[in-house]
């Protein structure tokens, strides 16, 4: 398989995610797409570390602290979308529509 | 003889490696189904349930990828924080927060063709990008093992600071998360 085939598996998650992402309507599940589009990247860097030449911890490194980030996004996002979903009782993202009236 | 037994042993030999390479090769169309497979039923189950499981299973064949590609700590700590922190919030905020079955009725927005256009574009220019890219004389053995100590090493003096920062932002995370998530009530009787 080599580099092209991990490669092109973090391509189509990553877009799976971005489609997930401006296609559905349920706030939680828009936060799942994002988590999938951080893991496609992580899985990108995790392969282009692997086939380096020459043996390297950064790639490793760099995925470590994303998945670092993304836990943090995922507790904020979350409490967010709790605390929204208590004061407006629904989580499909097009019933949020007060600044526009 | 002796020739005859070396040139069997160099035979078996090679026969073992192709079957290893074999082996990385199907664990890999595998995974990839996993990843790809999760991430279409999360993004087209109606269910928001089923598309938490769905994602899970998509986590854990990641996990699967990452120790092929010889990154063991990598597959662990996806394991550890996103099997099993991230996923449980997110069943939690689920339960939480879906009534019955609020969530049954439309699914998608109306822009779906255009979300559709726009993730195949990207597939398309990336997929064209690295297929037109001269990978160089890489081959698929060449996956080189991350060394845990070297890790270790560099994640405490080149990367300390970044380290630390993350720390930070973690701590911050928190705090903020309980402060958002606080019912208002509980503000009054502490007040």
């Amino acid at each position: 398989m080599g580099l092209a085939g991990y490669l092109i598996v973090s391509t189509v998650l990553f877009a799976i995610g971005a489609f997930g992402f401006m296609a559905r309507r349920n706030a939680i599940l828009m936060l799942i797409c994002i988590e999938l589009m951080l893991n496609a990247v992580n899985l990108s860097l995790v392969a282009f570390n692997a086939y380096r030449p020459t043996a390297s911890v950064n790639g490793a490194i760099f995925a470590l602290m994303i998945m670092a980030v993304a836990a943090a996004e995922a507790t904020v996002g979350l409490a967010l979308i709790i605390a929204i979903i208590r004061t407006r009782q629904t989580a499909e993202v097009d019933e949020y529509h007060d600044l526009k009236e | 003889m002796c020739c005859v037994a070396g040139s069997r042993c160099a035979l078996e030999k090679l026969q073992r490696e192709r079957s290893t390479l074999d082996i990385t090769g199907v664990l890999f169309v595998v995974l990839a189904i996993g990843v790809v497979g999760g991430g279409l039923a999360v993004v087209t189950l109606r269910n928001v349930i089923h598309a938490a499981i769905a994602m899970m299973v998509c986590f854990g064949s990641l996990a699967g990828m990452y120790a092929l590609l010889g990154a063991p700590i990598v597959a662990a700590a996806q394991v550890l924080i996103y099997l099993g922190a991230i996923s449980v919030l997110i069943i939690f905020a689920i339960m939480l927060t879906q009534a019955g079955d609020a969530s049954l009725r439309a699914p998608f927005h109306r822009q779906v063709p255009f979300a559709a256009l726009a993730a195949l574009i990207v597939v398309g220019l990336i997929g064209w990008a690295v297929f037109q890219t001269d990978w160089g004389t890489i081959t698929a053995t060449a996956a080189v093992a991350v060394n845990l100590q070297g890790l270790a090493t560099a994640l405490f003096t080149d990367y300390a600071l970044p380290f630390e920062i993350l720390s930070l932002l973690l701590l911050a995370a928190i705090i903020g998360a309980i402060f958002l998530a606080r019912r208002p009530e509980e503000d009054e009787r502490a007040g």
